[in-house]
C-alpha cells in the first residue's frame, strides 16, 4: 500500500493516518508547527485527492492516492467541483449520538445501550468527523464514504479536551510535539533524536526537561533549540525535537453549537479549561494568522468581548475554529482586566466541507411534466422552466403558431392549470367570502372570472369559478398559484368553521386548450354532444374522453377548455390533432400564448403584477362586486379606494418599436412607470404593452418615453375590445 | 435540513417539507376595529419565546398543521 | 419501472370515511383524516356522506420494490423514518417527490404524481 506525494511513493500500512506516513519518510507535510494527531490545528493539512484543508492526521492512509502540501501562505484553490461525484447521504435515526469513542463516550454509549435506547457514536479518528448539530437536533457527520445525518433526541458530547499549543515565536517550526502526539510517534517507532521537553510532560516519554517557562523556539526551518525563562534568565537547550505540555482546553464547540438543545456533556471535555499565559509576541491565530500586535490593536481600539476580537481580527474563523487560539484569546483578554470570558459562539459547520459534502442530500428542484411532456419534445419544443413546470416555450416558428391561434385553429397544454372541486353544504358561503364576486348569482352550468384577494385588497392569483351543482363548484387557478390558493381556502374555510369538501385535482387531470375560429368546428367532429355557451361548462365525451368543457377565452378566439383524466391526455391531443388536420392545425407554446394574451389585454399574475396590486390599480374593478357581502380584502378595498389613485396598469402603444420588458417610462424628466409584458402585434402593425403608470405631478400622463421612443396611453384592450370573437 | 416540524397526521417531517402559515395576533391594547384590521392586515409579529403557528404539510397530508415554536430555540413544542 | 395506477379520492367526513364500504382486500392509504387514496376503481366504494367526493384518479404513478431493492433507495432519498408497522401507511418526501408509501413484511408499494414520476424512476435507477 501506498500514496504518491509531490511525486514521491510513499509507502503505508494499515491503520495508520495519512501524517504518520509521511512521518516515516521524513516529511512534514504542512509549513511547519506543532503536530497534535488529534485533528485540533491546521498544522497537518494536506491536500488529499484534490480536496484541500484535509487533516493529514485524521485520514487513514489507505484511502489516499495523492497527497500535495498545503502551504500556509498560499492555500492551494479547491478545483472546480463540476463534475465531482454526488455525494451519498446516509440517513439514520437513533436516540442518542455519542460523539467521541474515548472512554466517556464509550460509557455513555453503554449506559443508553443498558436502558434500551438506540445508540450512533462517531469517533473522528476513525474517519468520522461530526461537522455540524442542527437543531432538531440533527447530526452531520462527514466520513470518507459520504455524509451520514441522523436525526436524534439526545446529542452526547465526549469530546475530551485539546492540549494547548504553543504560540511563542517560532511555533512555526518543524519539530514540535504535543505531548499525545510525541507518544504516538514513539509508539509507531519514529526516531525523535534529542528530545526535550517543556512545562508538564509525562516522564515516561524519556525527554530531557528544559528548565522554566517556554520564551520562543529558535531553528531554521526545523527548530535546533528552545529557549525558557529561569529565575537566573533565559536558558537555551539544543534539542532535535521539541514536546511541549502546556495544559488541557475542553472541546467545547460542537456542545456550544448545540446551545439550546439537548446536548450533555460528559467527560474531560466538562474540563476546567487551564489558561495558558500569554506571550507578549507571536501568532496567536496560525489559521487566520493573527497576531497579538494586532489583537493589542484592536483591544486599543474597543474590542474588548471575545466575539468583538473574533470579528475585528478573524482569529478562529479559520480551518481550527479556534481550537488553537481560543485559550489564548481568554487569557489576553483576563490579561487586560477583564474577567474570564466564555468562549465565542460555535456555528455549523465545524470543518471545511467540499461543494459536494454540502449539497449532499439536496438536488435541483424537481419540475412537474405534465403528461403531454413527450408529445411537445417529439414535436421539436423548446422546454422551458416555469411555475415548476416544464412547458412547451416554442414549437420552433411562434409567429405561426400565434397566426394558427388568430386564423384557424391550435391546440395548448394547460394541464398546469390549478383545479380544484369545492363542495359541501357551505361551499357557497365559502367561495362567497373568498372571491370578492357574488358567487350565488352563478348558474350551475355557469362560470366567471375571478380574483383571489388577500386582507390588504391585494391581488394573490385568479382562476374560473364554475358551478356545477347547487353545492359543487370547480376552480381553476394559475400554474403557480394552484398549492397557495389550495393553502389559502383550506385555512380560511377552516377558520369560518364551514362544512366544506375540498379536493385538489391539478396533477389529476390533465388539460388542453383548443382555441381558434375553428375550434368549435373540429371540437364537433369528436363528439355527437352540444358546446358548451361561453362562459358555459358542461361534462362531454370527446374523441372518447370524458371531458368537463369550459368556454372561455385567455387567447381573445373562440376557446374550449377540455379537462380530462391525466391518463388519457395523450390520446385526446392525438385525435384532436387528426381532427383539426384539414385546418392545418398545430400547438402553440407558451411564447405565442403570451403574446395572443397581451393583445386581448389579459394580465399574467407575477408577470403584470406586483405583491401591491390591488383590482383597482390593475383596472379590474369590474370584477370586484362591492354590492355583495363580506370577503376577503373588502375592508382594505373600502379604505384603499379613499385615497387617490397613485398608479395603474394601462396599456401602451407605438407605432413601430416594440418595447422591452421592464423598461422604464418617462414624463418629460419625471419617472412614469415600467413596462411589465411587451410584444409585436403582427394583427395590429403596432407595439404594444401593458405598463404600470404612476402619476406625474398629480395626473397620469397622456404620453410616455420609453428608451426614447414616444409611446402613447391607451386602455388595456388592444385587440377585439368588444370580445366578439371569443364569444362567436 | 434543520427546523423538524411534528405533523399529527404524518409524523415529524423536516422543514422542506412545509410552507409556513402566520397566525396573526392583534395586541389587546388595539381597541379601535378600525385600527385592528390595519394591524392585522399589515404588520406582522415576530415574538421571541413561544409563539404558535400554522405549517401546511405540503409534502405529506396537504393539511394544515398548529404548532408552537420557541423561537429562541427554533425548537417545536 | 413505476407504472400507471388506477385509484379512487375519497374525500369526505372523517368518521363516514372510518366506515366507508371498501373491499377488504383493497389497499388503502389515508392521507389525511378526510381523505383516502384506495387502490381501487371507485364504483366499488360507498361512504356514508352525502357529500363525499368520490372520484376516479389516474393521475398516480406506483411501482412495488423488494426490500432489498426499498431500503437502499430509501437511504438515499428519503431523509425520516419509517412507521415500524406493518402493513402501514407513510407519507412524505422521496426522491424531492411528495410519495406515499404502503409497507407490508415483504415489500413496499411507492405511489407518487405521475407528474413527477419519470424523474423518481430515474432516482430508482431504472
Ligand atoms: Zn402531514
Amino acid at each position: 500500500m501506498s500514496f504518491e506525494y509531490e511525486g514521491q511513493t510513499i509507502p503505508t500500512s494499515a491503520d495508520e493516518s495519512v501524517l504518520l506516513s509521511l512521518l516515516r519518510a521524513g516529511i512534514h507535510p504542512g509549513s511547519g508547527g506543532p503536530l497534535c494527531f488529534e485533528g485540533d490545528c491546521p498544522n497537518c493539512l494536506c491536500t488529499i485527492d484534490d480536496v484541500s484543508y484535509v487533516r493529514s492526521c485524521q485520514t487513514p492512509a489507505e484511502v489516499a492516492v495523492e497527497v500535495s502540501p498545503h502551504g500556509r501562505d498560499a492555500p492551494p484553490l479547491p478545483p472546480l467541483d463540476a463534475g465531482a461525484p454526488a455525494i451519498a447521504v446516509d440517513y439514520r435515526v437513533a436516540d442518542v449520538v455519542v460523539i467521541g469513542g474515548g472512554e466517556s463516550g464509550l460509557q455513555a454509549c453503554a449506559a443508553a445501550e443498558a436502558n434500551g435506547r438506540s445508540v450512533e457514536c462517531f469517533d473522528a479518528s476513525t474517519g468520522h468527523d461530526v461537522v455540524a448539530i442542527y437543531p432538531g437536533p440533527l447530526v452531520l457527520v462527514r466520513t470518507h464514504g459520504g455524509m451520514i445525518e441522523v436525526e436524534c433526541d439526545e446529542i452526547v458530547v465526549a469530546t475530551g479536551a485539546a492540549e494547548i499549543h504553543p504560540v511563542v515565536p517560532g511555533s512555526d517550526l518543524e519539530g514540535l510535539w504535543m505531548p499525545r502526539a510525541a507518544r504516538k510517534a514513539v509508539d509507531a517507532g519514529l526516531d525523535l533524536g534529542q528530545l526535550v521537553s517543556v512545562g508538564n510532560v509525562p516522564d515516561a516519554l524519556g525527554a530531557t526537561a528544559a528548565p522554566g517557562e517556554l520564551v520562543r523556539f529558535v531553528g531554521d526551518h526545523t527548530v535546533s533549540a528552545v529557549i525558557t525563562a529561569t529565575a537566573d534568565g533565559e536558558v537555551e537547550t539544543p534539542c532535535d525535537n521539541v514536546v511541549v505540555g502546556l495544559g488541557l482546553h475542553p472541546r467545547t464547540g460542537l456542545a456550544r453549537m448545540g446551545n439550546g438543545m439537548n446536548v450533555r456533556v460528559v467527560g474531560d471535555a466538562l474540563l476546567d479549561a487551564d489558561i495558558p499565559t500569554c506571550p507578549p509576541e507571536g501568532i496567536a491565530c496560525p489559521c487566520s494568522n493573527v497576531t497579538f500586535e494586532q489583537l493589542d490593536n484592536l483591544h486599543d481600539r474597543g474590542f474588548t468581548h471575545m466575539e468583538l476580537l473574533k470579528r475585528g481580527s478573524l482569529a478562529g474563523t479559520g480551518t481550527c475554529q479556534g481550537s488553537v487560539c481560543t485559550p489564548y484569546l481568554r487569557s489576553f483578554l483576563q490579561d487586560r482586566g477583564q474577567a474570564l470570558q466564555a468562549p465565542f459562539t460555535a456555528r455549523p459547520v465545524a470543518r471545511q466541507l467540499t461543494l459536494s459534502e454540502m449539497a449532499a442530500g439536496s438536488h435541483l428542484p424537481k419540475l412537474a411534466r405534465t403528461a403531454l411532456d413527450d408529445v411537445h419534445r417529439s414535436l421539436g419544443a423548446r422546454m422551458d422552466r416555469m411555475g415548476g413546470w416544464w412547458r412547451p416555450w416554442t414549437y420552433g416558428d411562434t409567429e405561426a403558431e400565434y397566426t394558427a391561434v388568430r386564423e384557424r385553429v391550435s391546440l395548448g397544454d394547460v394541464s398546469t392549470l390549478g383545479k380544484m372541486i369545492v363542495t359541501g353544504p357551505d361551499a357557497e358561503a365559502t367561495l362567497q367570502r373568498i372571491f370578492p364576486t357574488n358567487v350565488s348569482t352563478i348558474k350551475p352550468g355557469r362560470s366567471r372570472y375571478v380574483l383571489m384577494l388577500d386582507e390588504r385588497g391585494y391581488v394573490l392569483d385568479d382562476g374560473m369559478i364554475a358551478r356545477e351543482h347547487d353545492d359543487t363548484f370547480f376552480l381553476t387557478f394559475t400554474s403557480g398559484g394552484a398549492s397557495m390558493s389550495e393553502m389559502w381556502i383550506r385555512d380560511w374555510s377552516a377558520s369560518w368553521g364551514h362544512d366544506i369538501r375540498i379536493l385538489n385535482q391539478t396533477l389529476s387531470l390533465g388539460a388542453i386548450n383548443i382555441t381558434g375560429p375553428k375550434a368549435a368546428e373540429v371540437l364537433a367532429r369528436a363528439t355527437d354532444d352540444e358546446l358548451p355557451p361561453f362562459l358555459g361548462h358542461s361534462t362531454l365525451t370527446i374523441a372518447g374522453v370524458e371531458c368537463k368543457v369550459f368556454r372561455l377565452s385567455f387567447t381573445g378566439e373562440l376557446s374550449f377548455e377540455l379537462h380530462h383524466p391525466a391518463a388519457d391526455s395523450v390520446k385526446l391531443w392525438t385525435a384532436l390533432m387528426e381532427l383539426g388536420a384539414d385546418h392545418d392545425i398545430r400547438p402553440h407554446g407558451i411564447e405565442a400564448l403570451f403574446r395572443l394574451r397581451l393583445e386581448k389585454g389579459h394580465i399574467i399574475i407575477g408577470q403584470d403584477t406586483d405583491y401591491d396590486a390591488s383590482p383597482r390599480r390593475l383596472q379590474h374593478e369590474w370584477a370586484v362586486n362591492m354590492n355583495t357581502g363580506d370577503f376577503i380584502g373588502r375592508t382594505a378595498t373600502e379604505r384603499t379606494n379613499r385615497i387617490p389613485l397613485d398608479k395603474k396598469l394601462v396599456g401602451i402603444e407605438t407605432d413601430g418599436d416594440t418595447l422591452v420588458d421592464g423598461a422604464v417610462m418617462w414624463s418629460g424628466t419625471e419617472f412614469a412607470g415600467t413596462v411589465s409584458s411587451s410584444m409585436w402585434s403582427p394583427t395590429l402593425g403596432k407595439g404594444v404593452a401593458l405598463a404600470w403608470l404612476e402619476t406625474v405631478t398629480g395626473a397620469f400622463p397622456e404620453t410616455v418615453r420609453i428608451d426614447g421612443v414616444e409611446a402613447r396611453v391607451v386602455p388595456p384592450h388592444f385587440y377585439d375590445p368588444e370580445g366578439s370573437r371569443a364569444r362567436a | 435540513m434543520a427546523l423538524r416540524i411534528p405533523c399529527p397526521h404524518c409524523g415529524t417531517r423536516a422543514i422542506d417539507e412545509w410552507v409556513y402559515g402566520e397566525i396573526p395576533i392583534v395586541p389587546d391594547a388595539i381597541t379601535d376595529a378600525d385600527a385592528r384590521d390595519v394591524d392585522r392586515a399589515y404588520f406582522h409579529n415576530n415574538a421571541e419565546g413561544v409563539v404558535r403557528e400554522a405549517w401546511f404539510h405540503l409534502y405529506g397530508c396537504r393539511r394544515w398543521v398548529t404548532v408552537e415554536r420557541d423561537s429562541r430555540t427554533d425548537t417545536f413544542l | 419501472m413505476l407504472e400507471p395506477l388506477l385509484l379512487t379520492r375519497i374525500v369526505s367526513t372523517p368518521a363516514a370515511l372510518d366506515t366507508a364500504d371498501i373491499p377488504a382486500e383493497v389497499i388503502v392509504l389515508r392521507t389525511a383524516p378526510d381523505e383516502a387514496l384506495v387502490l381501487a376503481d371507485s364504483s366499488t366504494i360507498s361512504v356514508d356522506d352525502p357529500h363525499a367526493i368520490i372520484v376516479d384518479d389516474t393521475g398516480w404513478h406506483g411501482a412495488w420494490m423488494s426490500w432489498d431493492q426499498a431500503i437502499p433507495f430509501l437511504q438515499a432519498n428519503c431523509a425520516w423514518e419509517l412507521p415500524a408497522e406493518r402493513p402501514s401507511m407513510a407519507q412524505g418526501r422521496v426522491a424531492d417527490a411528495p410519495a406515499k408509501l404502503w409497507l407490508e413484511d415483504d415489500r413496499m408499494l411507492i405511489v407518487v404524481p405521475h407528474v413527477m414520476a419519470r424523474d423518481v424512476a430515474d432516482r430508482m435507477g431504472s
